[in-house]
């Protein structure tokens, strides 16, 4: 897929960009943002993140200074609002790989609309879940860096064994490896918006970040092959980073986590969350930026049968739960199950099952598939089914474990929800920059996909 | 070390002048070759060649060097935004006491004087600290075990609210400091102008203590001693007094008594001695062959005891309707069933007249038929059974008649001892009150007894105390009572004090100082020594000692010692010699005489008739007008707890955070009510009614306790102190204001009758555990005797598996335990358990386990090491009770070690599961993945709220955790080592009598064995081999070092609903 080869795209393909864009209206499309004075709805959000995150970070100083103990969390409950809360944003950083990656090397040209953005949400995803697992730790200041294995002189090494620890490899990995492939898709878009640059510190920012791109054929070509690579890299982290945090809970042996469906069940729970995550970004982004054109409802109707797809997958994985754990005959695993969907915690489950099973299934009508308001609508109650499914693994499983003795009921303090605010804050800060800053649309892969570089010559 | 002299090869060699090793005198060694090699093996000096080498690297790698230079510097910054640790200065001794080396213990005998009893102590010190409170063995009142507030009452000493000068003000007015020569001055004043002069105090029972005081009585014209303790035994001297024509409070052989009838006695948990009760009653619980016996303990209670829980066959009653059992067995025994030499004579035979049914009937529908059962099998029992009873005189009467049909005195009951132990006279408060309202009372003494927050009308009790001339109170704080004192003294703890204790007919008890008094205190012994040599005139002993100006309460003891038990048990030593082996042993037990059946008087059924007579029969009412319910009639039964006992220790943490065996409450009293009554009335668990009754009404929680008979209510004493200190002031309600004195000489607890009103308030109760059934899981196990004896392995057979001998697996063996030389194991008697808590106690003291308060447990998070699960089977009015004592397993295949992603819990090669708290970053998985949660996580740091003194108490063994971290039960591996290091310097290996956890050692059951089952010899190789022993939930693999060996409950056919027979319960 060199420059945009116009000649070979087939009328009955599908328009991927409407609005009959020549490639520089493109470029003045994506950069508009970039290059004007933020508008009052950027603010009023970037205001309202700043304050959420700066309320999260005030909590969180608090528990440094305090302890854990400030959050809702007991003896039976060692993890809440906490490690739910980290799941949930590892879960969202799935979709941006997954439509860059896996997406890319299935030839699925619609991706290049989106696959920007999403993979903007999943580094910035990954990056609060990091902050999230970390700042879970009781000693922070020491997990920070005890759990890597760096040679010292008291010879202490971490636990391999420990699914903590692989989680450190999955997710530092995934983060690592989003990033580059991320910086490596936007060196000729950074070059494009350089040389638009009238400002002097932008225009010295952007000559460094761009490396020097000049757009040669020579460049083209590594660029083209590099991306491949990374495309193959990234692809089996894609499964592996959420099977790896599946396997905190599958490698225990508590009832309700110690289940061999975990991984698979995870990532299509992962790929579900990203998918509605990104669906609300860019329902949000393409109305505030005018990218209508670029993110068009053909891209948001794809998106959506990737909801109900994987929404139905895991309807499936709760099902087959709840057979398991009757076919095992096991009195905990019985009992952990009844009690999930009929205990204390109820609602939780319900909640869960009714966003992420029930309220998708809308989207086998075409018409809501296509509906802005409706899939918004869908997509919020996806990211908050998603947040519960987390929910009802972690705190039902732990509530009610082996001992009857020792359970007990975990309620959030309002701390940790304050926390939990924090961290959403903390990633729309991120992504709001981004959209300020960066171009949203991969302006060059779009290109490539467009089927005519002049105004008036397309075909539909 | 330059070499200074060129090497062989060019010139002549020269023996160095000075050399350091023989090699240095060769030639070779001064070879370049030679020098290089040695250069080379040096840690900083490098053969130039080697430095050029690495120096012409090309640069690939870090050096060594240059990657800890870099590591050092991040270190560095790494630790630069961490606060600096506080600066302690250690200062050793100028001059060492020579028996003292820092680190190492010193043992002191001595004597506990928490409560009556008098338990003989080995009372462990650091740097001159008393530290842990243990058990002495050669002590025959509790036999090296001591109870929760025994173990508890180390802290007391460092209770930073004690009074640390004497304090004088007005009557219930504001106090202020002074010296004791003031104080001493103002006394001496008061005494000597005193004619009438009356002392309040706690049972004395030291034969010293005992002289003194009236030694110190005879100097005034009119002196009294009123002993008055809410929990003492009163009534039990009286009864005896009534039927034997002896006041004295006998000794219970419960180690020879096959068959135990409890009638409202928690003789177990609270009731006379408790710890020696419950050694003794375990000798006939332990099973290990089918042929083994077994005794069978019936409780007839209105609250669920501790006793009751552990018992065979339990009986819900009425409060105060405790006679009317007693009655009703004795009706069917010796008038229906016409057993005993009481059988036909006439007296007793009138006074039992009435019928079965009548007296099942008023305490509470009990089935008649079962107690005609109870009556035949104490019966087949004669001669090797016990009756005891609680409260009432005429329930003691009752049950001595029952005894003495039975033919138990004289047998398993021993009367003859003439010692009073236990018992004062607390009815003479009354007729004390009176002469106060009177003004007659020049002086009165209080001394550690606390009548205004004990005496059902305080308030009046301290109203009358202002017409008193002046009033002096002996007390370590300005207790509720002190408050309306002239002169508080402050007093000493006992672990300050000389003193000691006779508190059966044969034990004399030393109470030796292990520390110097940390305030400026003094015993009221010295209180009184120094008044006599202040000027009050008197005779004897007292006025000897004060002659000498160095005399003090210690010279009189041990001169009365030398008066008194010296020439009878010398054995021809000297004095000295017999002084200091008494005093290392810390008692000295005396041959006791045999004992003998006593006449038992007939005549002295005549209260109990009168008794009986008057119990009402039950007439609940409920009036419901929208949502406020009230329901009237209902009984009161008021208890103590085996935490705050009667409420003097209220200022103590520990015991205000120990969870109630049975309710696992913490720190507050609540009403407690049978299920089936409150679901009637439509009250649950926490909802705030309003209690009334004659004397008084307070707000106060619900709680719904399965056992309770339908109108009954109970109520823990102990709570509501208003001057206890920082800990205890406010903590629940004053329970005595219900408590009356009727025709008896005690208070009377049981019976008064109330009514509750709904407030619609709700007041969450700090409760450790919130389900209370077993759910037909594999966790623990119960059968029945008669199933035991056809098949000892028969407990093992149930479904789900409570007991697997090869769990299936993919791996092999985790690691070969054999070829090491210890592999620590546990195990615990579920049949011998019963409950009382003085391990979770001991285990929070012995490994500095920290208090969080109640408001922590309601999340949930308290942070014993140890806790007694308590699990409730069959019927909920009438419930069977497992306890299962729970701390860490320490499983071979752990499953918190796997998951630790920083290593910070490892197993050891003997079998420990080890926790490094310096590693532990928090992440707390280790906890949820642990089945057992065990584990404790900190979730603040909790030692910033032990304040002043009170930082005295740690073990300076076992650190002090701080917060993020996870600790647990570590099978007390700083005895462990303790226990190696020992052996090794003996050049043996460790015996079973080396060592022992804190929870094994204070157990009054012997419950816990805890051993190294390597060793052929030990208790624990055996008890883990016993047909009884399993282990928690095998299923798992886990592996546990923990076995538990299933309880046998001693009923007829099945099991009620043990463990895991049934599929849920």
């Amino acid at each position: 897929m060199a420059t945009a080869n116009h000649e070979t795209l087939k009328p009955i393909q599908d328009v991927l960009v409407t609005g009959d864009r020549t490639f520089a209206e493109v470029n003045d499309d994506v950069a508009r943002p970039l290059e004007t004075f933020p508008t009052g709805k950027w603010w009023v959000c970037f205001i309202a993140a700043m304050a959420a995150f700066f309320m999260g970070a005030v909590l969180l100083l608090e528990t440094f200074k305090n302890g854990v103990g400030l959050w809702g969390l007991n003896q039976p409950v060692g993890w809440g609002n906490d490690v739910t809360t980290f799941v949930f944003w590892v879960g969202i950083g799935h979709a941006g790989t997954l439509i860059s990656a896996i997406l890319f090397l299935f030839r699925q040209k619609w991706r290049t609309g989106i696959n920007r953005s999403a993979e903007a949400m999943t580094i910035f995803a990954v990056m609060t879940a990091g902050m999230v697992i970390l700042t879970h730790t009781g000693r922070t200041w020491l997990a920070a860096f005890w759990l890597l294995p760096y040679p010292n002189q008291r010879q202490l090494w971490p636990n391999f064994r420990s699914p903590l620890e692989w989680d450190v490899f999955a997710v530092s990995t995934y983060f690592t490896i989003s990033l580059i492939f991320w910086y490596t898709g936007l060196v000729p878009d950074l070059a494009s918006i350089r040389d638009r640059a009238k400002n002097k510190v932008r225009k010295f920012f952007l000559t460094i970040l761009s490396l020097g791109w000049r757009g040669s054929n020579k460049q083209w070509v590594h660029y083209e092959q590099a991306y491949l690579i990374f495309a193959g890299l990234s692809t089996p982290l894609v499964l592996s980073v959420h099977s790896v945090v599946s396997f905190d809970f599958a490698v225990s042996q508590l009832p309700g986590w110690h289940t061999t469906i975990f991984p698979p069940y995870f990532v299509a729970g992962a790929i579900f969350s990203g998918f509605a995550m990104v669906v609300t970004l860019l329902v949000l982004a393409r109305e505030a930026f005018n990218l209508k054109h670029y993110i068009t409802m053909d891209h948001l109707e794809k998106m959506n049968k990737i909801i109900m797809t994987t929404g139905m997958l895991v309807g499936y994985a709760y099902a087959v739960e709840f057979f398991i754990a009757w076919y095992s005959g096991s009195t905990f695993e019985r009992a952990t199950f009844i009690n999930r969907a009929f205990g204390d915690y109820w609602w939780a489950y319900w909640i869960m099952v009714s966003c992420n099973v029930f309220i998708p299934q809308l989207f086998w009508v075409k018409k809501f598939r296509r509906s802005i308001p409706v899939m918004f609508v869908v997509s919020l109650y996806v990211n908050i089914g998603m947040y519960f499914e987390r929910f009802v693994i972690i705190v039902t499983s732990l509530h009610h474990d082996f001992l009857p003795s020792s359970w007990a009921n975990y309620i959030p303090s309002w701390v940790e929800l304050g926390m939990f605010t924090g961290w959403i804050g903390f990633f729309f800060i991120w992504f709001l920059l981004f959209v300020r800053f960066l171009p949203s649309i991969a302006m060059g892969e779009v290109k490539s996909v467009m089927d005519q570089p002049r105004k008036g010559a397309s075909h539909a | 070390m330059e070499p200074t002299h060129k090497p062989a090869s060019e010139t002549k060699f020269e023996k160095p002048r000075h050399w350091v090793g023989v090699e240095e005198l060769k030639p070779e060694y001064w070879t370049d070759e030679a020098i290089q090699t040695r250069n080379a093996q040096e840690f900083y000096d490098k053969p130039i060649e080697t430095l050029e080498k690495l120096e012409a690297m090309d640069r690939a790698g870090v050096s060594r060097r240059d990657f800890l230079t870099v590591m050092g510097a991040s270190m560095a910054m790494a630790s630069f935004a961490c606060a600096r640790r506080p600066v302690n200065k250690i200062i050793p001794y100028v001059v060492q006491p020579q028996e003292m080396t820092p680190g190492n213990p010193l043992y002191f005998s001595s004597t506990c004087r928490e409560c009556a009893n008098a338990c003989g102590l080995i009372v462990k010190t650091r740097e001159g600290r008393p530290i842990k409170l243990e058990g002495n063995d050669a002590h025959p009142v509790n036999g090296g075990s001591v109870c929760a507030q025994g173990q508890a009452s180390v802290l007391n000493l460092y209770d930073p609210d004690r009074l640390k000068k004497p304090m004088k003000g007005s009557k219930g007015g504001s106090k202020s400091s002074v010296n004791w020569a003031e104080a001493d001055s103002l006394v001496v004043a008061a005494l000597k102008a005193a004619k009438k002069v009356r002392i309040v105090s706690l049972p004395e029972s030291g034969e010293s203590s005992r002289r003194a005081i009236k030694e110190f009585m005879s100097s005034f014209a009119d002196a009294k001693w009123i002993e008055a303790d809410p929990s003492g035994l009163d009534e039990v001297a009286e009864g005896q007094n009534e039927s034997y024509g002896t006041r004295v409070v006998p000794e219970f052989a419960f180690d020879r008594a096959e068959m135990v009838v409890s009638i409202g006695a928690d003789f177990l948990g609270t009731w006379g001695n408790p710890v020696g009760n419950a050694q003794k009653w375990s000798k006939m619980r332990k099973l290990a062959h089918a042929k083994d016996a077994l005794s069978k303990l019936v409780v007839f209670e209105s609250n669920m005891s501790i006793t009751g829980a552990s018992s065979d066959e339990r009986f819900p009653i009425l409060p105060g309707s405790e006679v009317a059992v007693g009655l009703a067995i004795a009706h069917e025994m010796i008038v229906v069933q016409k057993k005993g030499k009481f059988a036909g004579n006439i007296d007793v035979s009138s006074y039992l007249s009435g019928s079965l049914e009548e007296w099942s009937a008023k305490a509470g529908s009990l089935d008649g038929e079962k107690v005609k059962k109870v009556a035949s099998e104490l019966w087949e029992a004669r001669g090797k059974s016990i009756v005891v009873g609680s409260g009432s005189r005429a329930l003691q009467v009752v049950v001595n008649l029952l005894n003495s049909n039975l033919e138990n005195d004289g047998r398993t009951i021993d009367g003859t001892a003439n010692v009073v132990t236990h018992s004062g006279n607390i009815h003479a408060l009354i007729s004390l009150q009176s002469e106060l309202e009177a003004g007659l009372v020049d002086v009165l003494i209080v001394h550690g007894t606390n009548p205004v927050y004990f005496l059902p009308k305080g308030q009046a009790f301290a109203e009358a105390m202002k017409k008193a001339k002046i009033v002096v109170s002996v007390s370590d704080r300005i207790d509720e009572t002190a408050a309306f004192a002239d002169v508080v003294l402050a007093e000493n703890h006992y672990l300050e004090s000389w003193g000691d204790a006779h508190p059966n007919a044969s034990t004399y008890s030393v109470q030796q100082p292990t520390i110097a008094p940390l305030f400026d205190t003094r015993c009221f012994e010295d209180m009184m020594v120094a008044w006599v040599r202040g000027g009050v005139k008197t005779s004897g002993l007292l006025a000897q000692v004060a002659q000498n100006p160095k005399g003090s309460f210690y010279d009189y003891v041990k001169e009365n010692w030398k008066q008194t038990l010296y020439p009878t048990h010398g054995k021809g030593q000297g004095f000295n010699d017999f002084w200091e082996s008494t005093l290392q042993v810390g008692v000295l037990v005396a041959k006791a005489g045999a004992s003998r059946e006593r006449p038992f008087k007939t005549g002295s059924l005549k209260i109990a008739r009168d008794q009986a007579a008057k119990i009402k029969s039950l007439s609940l009412g409920k009036k419901s007008t929208g949502p406020v319910m009230e329901a009237s009639g209902l009984l009161l039964g008021l208890y103590f707890k085996g935490s705050l006992g009667d409420g003097r220790s209220a200022n103590n943490a520990w015991l205000q955070e120990m969870p109630d065996p049975v309710t696992t409450v913490t720190w507050d009293n609540h009403l407690n009510i049978g299920p089936a009554h409150a679901a009637e009335l439509g009250l649950q668990t926490n909802d705030v009614v309003l209690l009334k009754g004659a004397q008084g009404s307070f707000e106060i929680p619900v709680k719904v306790q399965p056992g309770i008979a339908k109108g009954a209510v109970t109520l823990a004493l102990g709570y509501g102190r208003t001057s206890a200190g920082s800990v205890g002031n406010g903590v629940g309600q004053n329970a005595y204001v219900f408590s009356e004195f009727g025709n008896e000489s005690g208070l009377s607890f049981s019976g008064s009758e109330v009514s509750i009103a709904k407030t619609g308030k709700k007041y969450q109760l700090a409760e450790t555990q919130l389900h209370h059934k077993i759910m037909g899981r594999p966790i623990l196990n119960e059968i029945s005797f008669d199933e035991f004896k056809k098949n000892p392995n028969a407990s093992m057979e149930t479904e789900p598996p409570v007991k697997m001998d090869k769990v299936p697996t993919l791996w092999s063996e985790p690691f070969d335990y054999s070829k090491s030389p210890h592999r620590w194991m546990m195990a615990v008697d579920l049949n011998s358990c019963t409950g009382c808590g003085a391990c979770v106690v001991a285990c929070q003291a012995e490994n500095n386990t920290p208090v969080v308060g109640r408001d922590r447990v309601r999340q949930s998070r308290e942070m014993h090491w140890m806790r007694i699960d308590r699990y409730y089977m069959g019927d909920e009015n009438n419930p069977t009770v497992a306890f299962q004592p729970m701390m860490c397993q320490h499983c071979e295949n752990a499953p918190c070690e796997t998951v630790c992603p920083v290593v910070a819990t490892s197993h050891s090669e003997d079998g420990l599961n080890q926790m490094t708290y310096s590693r532990c970053v928090g992440t707390r998985y280790c906890q949820n993945n642990c089945p057992y949660k065990t584990r404790r996580f900190n979730f603040f740091d909790h030692w910033k709220d032990v304040k002043d003194t009170a930082n005295m108490v740690w073990n300076p063994d076992v650190t002090v955790r701080s917060r993020g971290i996870m600790e647990k039960c570590t099978f007390c591996v700083q005895r462990i080592n303790e226990a190696k290091g020992k052996a090794k310097d003996r050049k043996t290996s460790i015996k079973d009598s080396d060592l022992k956890t804190a929870c094994q050692q204070t157990c009054p059951t012997d419950a816990i064995i805890f051993g190294n089952v390597n060793d052929k010899d030990s208790a624990i190789h055996a008890w883990i081999k016993n047909p009884r022993a399993f282990r928690s939930m095998e299923v798992l693999n886990t592996r546990p070092a923990v076995h538990y060996l299933t309880k046998v409950r001693n009923a007829e056919g099945e099991a009620a609903e043990g463990g895991a027979h049934h599929g849920h319960s």
